[in-house]
This record gives C-alpha cells, sequence and structure tokens, in this order.
C-alpha cells in the first residue's frame, strides 16, 4: 500500500484535487463546485482517488484551500489559496517570481522571491470584476460564444473596441449597444480581453512584475487574455504546461499534506 | 474581570435617563479634538458617539448620504435616524470638531433633519515644515472660549477654571491608566490583549468618567497582582514564550461594535500589540498640562495630538506611524481603511515606501465597510498573510 497526500482547491467554480505519492503528483480531478462545496470538493478526492484504484483509508494527510477550504471537514489542515499556488508554482515551473492566478469568482497576484517564498500579494475584491465569471457571463449570455472558443476568436480581431467597465452589470449593456453599433464579435472579444488584462495588470504591478510570470486559474486558458495580458505587463506571460494550470493551487496543498505529513521541516520562524 | 464594566454600560442608559430627568444636558461629540473636559466641566454629560461596526444603522443612513459614503458617517446618521439607541436618541446638542467631510455631513444632517444644536469646533489644519501656523493656537483657543460660552449658555452652569482643572486632572488620571493598560509590561508577562484594552477604552467613552476611572483602577491593579504571581509562576516552570506574529493596525476609526477585521485577525493567530487608529492608545496621549492657564492647555493638548491624514501634516504622520511599528517590534502591518474614506486611503503609498521598502515589514490592504458580506475574502487575506510572515510552509 502506497502512501498518498492529497490538496483540495475549492474554488467557487470548480472544485480540485490532486494526489500524490512521495515522488510527484499522479492524479487529478475537477468537478463543478455547485450549491454544495463541501461535498463537491470530497467527490473530487474520491474520483481521483478511485481513478488509482484506491479510497480514503490509504490518503495519510489532507490540506484544503480555496474559498471553500473551512467548510471542508475531510481535511487535517486549511491553507490559503496564496501559499498554495506559490508552493505550486514553484513546482512546475521552477523560478516563477510572479504569479497571477484568474479564477472564477477572484484574480490575485503573488510575488515570490528567488527562493519561491511568498513576499507580497493583493487579492481583489469582492465584485467579480475581470474574472471567469465575467468572461462566462458575457461569452454565454451576451456573445453567445463557447467558453472555449472566446480567446481564438478574439485573436482575428483587426480592430479592438475600447470597453471601458470591467462591471459584469455594466459592461453588458455596454456589449449590447456595440453589437447595435455593428462592431464584430471578435473585436468586442478582443476588447473585453484587453479590459481584464488592465485591470489584473493593475494588480499585478501592485506587488511587482518579474518574470518568469506564471498564469494560472480557468481563466489562462484562454488565449485572447494571456496575449492581452502579456502586451499589458510587458512581458512574456506562460502558463503550466505539463498540467491542466486550474489544478497548481491543489497541487501546492499536496505538497504541504505530503511535507507535514512526512514531518518534512517546514521552515518555522518569523521573517524578518 | 471586565465583567464588573459590562455592567455599568448595562446600567448606563438608565443613569443617563435620570440625570436628564434631573436637568442634564447630554453632548455627543466626534472626533478626537473635542475637549471633553469643556463639556464635563460645564456639568454635561459627554458621550463620544463611537458606535459603528452594525450594517443596519449604516443603511439607515444611507437615505441620507448615498451608498458611496463613510460607513461610520452613515452609521452615525442612521442610529438616530432609527431612534433605537439609547446613547444616540439621549443627545441634547452635538460638538463636532471641523474635520473631514464626513464630519460636515453629520454636522449639516443632525442640524437640519434632527433639529439638534450644533456646534462645529474649528481646527486648523495648515503646516510649513512640520509646524503649525504661529496663529493656529490663538485661533483654536478662541474657538473653545466660544464653545466654552455656549456650554454655560446651554447648561446654565458656569465652566469656572476650577472646575475645569478638577476635570482635567480627572482625564489626565484615566489617560494615565489606558496608557498602562494598552502598553503591556514587556518580558512575556500576561496582560489583557489591545483589542481588550481597545473594547475598555471605548466603553469608557460612553461613562461616567469618574465612575470609569474607579473601575480602571480596579482593573489596573487586578491586573497588576495577577501579572507579578504569573511572572513568578512562569519562571520557576520555564514557561516558554508565545510567539505569534506581531501586528499593528492602522486606520480610522475602529467603532465600538466594529469586531470584524479585529476578530478575523485574532482567529487567525495574529497577535494584536499595536495601533495606529483615531480610537486607540493615541486617543490617551499626552496629558493636559495641570498648571498651565486651563483653557491654553487644553488648546496646546488637542491640537498638537496625533491626527489623522486629513488634518496632520504628512511627514509627521509618517514619522509617527513608523516610530509605533519600530518601538513594538511589528511583523506586518493591517491598513484597516473604512470604504470611500479617501484620506486614509490615499496615504497607502507612503506606508508601503516607508514600512513595506524601508523597514521590511510587509503591509496588507483591508478595505471594507461594516456588512458582513466579505468575511471570506478578508479572512483569506488575513491568513495568507500570517501564512507569508510566519514562512512555515517555504
Amino acid at each position: 500500500m502506497v502512501a498518498l497526500f492529497a490538496g483540495v482547491d475549492i474554488g467557487s467554480t470548480t472544485a480540485k484535487a490532486v494526489v500524490i505519492n512521495e515522488g510527484g503528483a499522479i492524479r487529478s480531478w475537477l468537478l463543478p463546485t455547485g450549491a454544495k462545496p463541501t461535498e463537491a470538493g470530497e467527490n473530487a478526492l474520491k474520483a481521483t482517488l478511485h481513478g488509482l484504484g484506491s479510497d480514503m483509508k490509504d490518503v495519510r494527510y489532507v490540506v484544503a484551500t480555496g474559498y471553500g477550504r473551512v467548510l471542508a471537514p475531510f481535511a487535517n489542515e486549511t491553507v490559503t489559496e496564496i501559499t498554495c499556488h506559490a508552493l505550486g508554482a514553484r513546482q512546475i515551473m521552477p523560478g516563477t517570481r510572479t504569479v497571477i492566478d484568474l479564477g472564477g469568482q477572484d484574480a490575485k497576484a503573488i510575488s515570490l522571491d528567488e527562493s519561491g517564498k511568498v513576499i507580497d500579494f493583493v487579492i481583489n475584491d469582492k465584485c467579480a470584476a475581470g474574472t471567469g465569471r465575467f468572461l462566462e457571463f458575457a461569452a454565454k449570455l451576451v456573445l453567445d460564444v463557447p467558453l472555449e472558443e472566446m480567446g481564438p476568436l478574439s485573436l482575428k480581431s483587426t480592430a479592438p473596441v475600447k470597453i471601458t467597465s470591467t462591471c459584469t452589470v455594466f459592461a453588458q449593456t455596454e456589449i449590447v449597444s456595440l453589437l447595435a453599433s455593428g462592431a464584430t464579435k471578435e473585436d468586442i472579444l478582443a476588447g473585453l480581453h484587453r479590459a481584464i488584462a488592465k485591470r489584473v495588470g493593475a494588480l499585478a504591478k501592485h506587488v511587482g512584475v518579474r518574470p518568469v510570470v506564471l498564469m494560472t486559474g480557468g481563466v489562462s486558458k484562454n488565449i485572447g487574455v494571456k496575449k492581452a495580458l502579456g502586451d499589458e505587463l510587458g512581458v512574456e506571460v506562460v502558463t503550466p504546461e505539463t498540467m491542466d494550470p486550474q489544478l497548481v493551487g491543489a497541487l501546492g496543498a499536496s505538497l504541504i499534506a505530503r511535507n507535514r505529513s512526512l514531518g518534512i521541516e517546514l521552515r518555522p520562524g518569523i521573517m524578518r | 474581570m471586565i465583567g464588573s464594566l459590562a455592567e455599568l454600560l448595562r446600567e448606563r442608559p438608565e443613569s443617563i435617563k435620570k440625570a436628564k430627568e434631573r436637568g442634564a444636558k447630554v453632548v455627543g461629540y466626534f472626533c478626537p479634538y473635542v475637549p471633553v473636559e469643556l463639556i464635563h466641566a460645564a456639568g454635561m454629560i459627554p458621550l463620544r458617539l463611537v458606535f459603528g461596526g452594525e450594517a443596519e444603522a449604516s443603511e439607515a443612513g444611507e437615505q441620507f448620504l448615498g451608498s458611496y459614503s463613510c460607513p461610520y458617517a452613515r452609521a452615525c446618521i442612521g442610529y438616530r435616524a432609527l431612534g433605537k439607541d439609547p446613547y444616540y436618541a439621549a443627545v441634547d446638542a452635538l460638538c463636532v470638531a471641523s474635520t473631514c467631510d464626513a464630519m460636515k455631513r453629520i454636522q449639516d444632517y443632525w442640524q437640519y433633519y434632527f433639529k439638534v444644536p450644533v456646534f462645529a469646533l474649528g481646527v486648523p489644519r495648515t503646516y510649513d515644515r512640520f509646524r503649525l501656523r504661529p496663529y493656529a493656537m490663538e485661533y483654536f483657543e478662541k474657538e473653545l472660549e466660544l464653545l466654552k460660552s455656549r456650554l454655560e449658555k446651554l447648561s446654565g452652569n458656569e465652566v469656572t477654571d476650577r472646575r475645569l482643572r478638577d476635570s482635567i486632572k480627572l482625564y489626565n488620571s484615566i489617560r494615565l491608566l489606558m496608557r498602562e493598560l494598552y502598553e503591556r509590561p514587556s518580558g512575556g508577562a500576561q496582560w489583557i490583549s489591545w483589542s481588550e484594552a481597545l473594547h475598555i477604552s471605548q466603553t469608557g467613552l460612553l461613562l461616567d468618567p469618574s465612575e470609569f476611572l474607579e473601575e480602571l483602577q480596579r482593573i489596573y491593579s487586578r491586573l497588576r497582582s495577577s501579572n507579578t504571581l504569573r511572572a513568578m509562576a512562569g519562571r520557576e516552570a520555564g514557561a516558554e514564550e508565545r510567539h505569534e506574529p506581531r501586528l499593528m493596525v492602522y486606520g480610522s476609526l475602529v467603532s465600538l461594535g466594529d469586531r470584524k477585521v479585529l476578530d478575523i485577525i485574532e482567529q487567525a493567530g495574529g497577535d494584536i500589540v499595536a495601533d495606529a487608529t483615531c480610537t486607540g492608545l493615541r486617543l490617551w496621549r499626552k496629558d493636559v498640562s495641570e498648571s498651565d492657564r486651563p483653557l491654553s492647555a487644553l488648546a496646546e493638548r488637542y491640537l498638537t495630538n496625533v491626527s489623522c491624514p486629513y488634518m496632520m501634516d504628512m511627514g509627521m504622520r509618517v514619522s509617527y506611524v513608523t516610530k509605533v511599528a519600530r518601538e513594538n517590534q511589528v511583523d506586518g502591518l493591517i491598513y484597516y481603511n473604512l470604504r470611500y474614506c479617501e484620506s486614509f486611503r490615499g496615504e497607502l503609498g507612503l506606508f508601503e515606501d516607508a514600512l513595506k521598502k524601508e523597514m521590511k515589514i510587509p503591509v496588507l490592504l483591508i478595505e471594507t465597510e461594516y456588512s458582513p458580506s466579505d468575511v471570506g475574502t478578508i479572512r483569506t487575506k488575513v491568513e495568507a498573510f500570517l501564512e507569508m510572515i510566519r514562512g512555515v510552509y517555504a
């Protein structure tokens, strides 16, 4: 029987689980969070274990993260998504100095030192502007474009429109009137991506942008946003290549779980 | 320990009511610029209207101020409009220091909608090279003279120098003990927490000062004796000293009932050791001279105490806040900004430079109102901040 360690990231839209052994990442699962975050987290974990032909009894330690972490009775410990993303980023992209995570309802920027330690971070406030929800809303309800086609379609734009509002509600009005004035979907999408890049870019600039800049979270799958963000920051923005970018937080959580369980010394003490 | 204080607070509305029936007048006041000694010496009941934190009052104030405005000012208007809070309802006259825009609105609306007589206390706020203009003190003293005569007219009592000196003495004694409570003895001694000291201080702003002083003396002597006992026991057992991240809270006012951010910090294991807020330690800094002419002494103390970014020289603010951070060896600053306060928000860049860049003390901005809707986000921010300071997962 192998010892397993789990990280469960319960986000606003998706619950993610990563299970690792002492060697590294071996299996993961994603599920929509829905109305029951606790169950979603547990189900993602069980599905991952099922894929391994294993179950909860093999799991030595569980670390929960994400906004639903406080509601996870199956976890041994909870750690914030900032710390987990930093650790996950260091694992999959050594040398990362800036992490920009765009999730369903929040946006965050994390600055790391050479050793991968968090030195500063910023999280957006409660408003959904510039996050996955906002894009989803604009794509599905207003533009009638499937989410996964948003990015490629926006790259065909020849004259991106200027969208001033990233408020989910007001942007809808703005998009409707742009459509009425004859703007193409491509140009509107490119404009939307630029608006998000501006807003998220401002967050990132607050903590200081140093390469390597790693973008994670569901929105990083959108090539249009990734490109616009790179243009906005004037640096290359990279996304994880070896794993789903939505799993970086859960990966970090699983690493903490492993270290905790194996008693690997986690540098204690106060940073000065 | 603080049970007896809570009892005093519970009985306070009734005792105010009885005093009012005997003809006493209640003067509500805002901002630490108002010399409470003057109100007390006029035989009136001073009440610092320091409640906030309840979304209901803030919402009630919205119909007057709109929703994009200081949540505290909204609450201060809302409480009176709702008419349920015994302190706000008891106020016969209001004294508001002319400080920020929100205070101006409180002045105007209480006068216009609630027909409460208001005295606006003028406060000079222009500086040259860390100094107020030379005629600032003269102006402020004249304002205090006028306030004194208005209070005399309203109360029917003469504010003699003798009475004023007695009041000054009383409040100086309170200030001294409050400072002692805030400043934990060093060496790992058991003492009350910063937020307990804050709570005692906020409660004191509503109580009769003589009763409050007696209670403070009781609290203080109990702490002193149990502290000595514990210190001895601790030495024998070789008790280990707890070392949680030492935090400093920055902000405008943390009002009575505004526990949201403080609770989150404490639940996450943060140890608040110092503050730079309007309602914290600096409220009790600096005594009033007991030898100078009372009115001049009051003017000197109240005009030159540390103040808010709206009223005070920027350089002086920065040097005060960094000094407190250094003296208390803080590991991080929680920059608690009540939303829409541009004055306090506007200093963020200064403290990011002075603390984060120069002193390597991380700064966490939390902008919020009294509604509980953002508790989850704030908790994540605070926990991540503490994880970063502890560095345990790195």
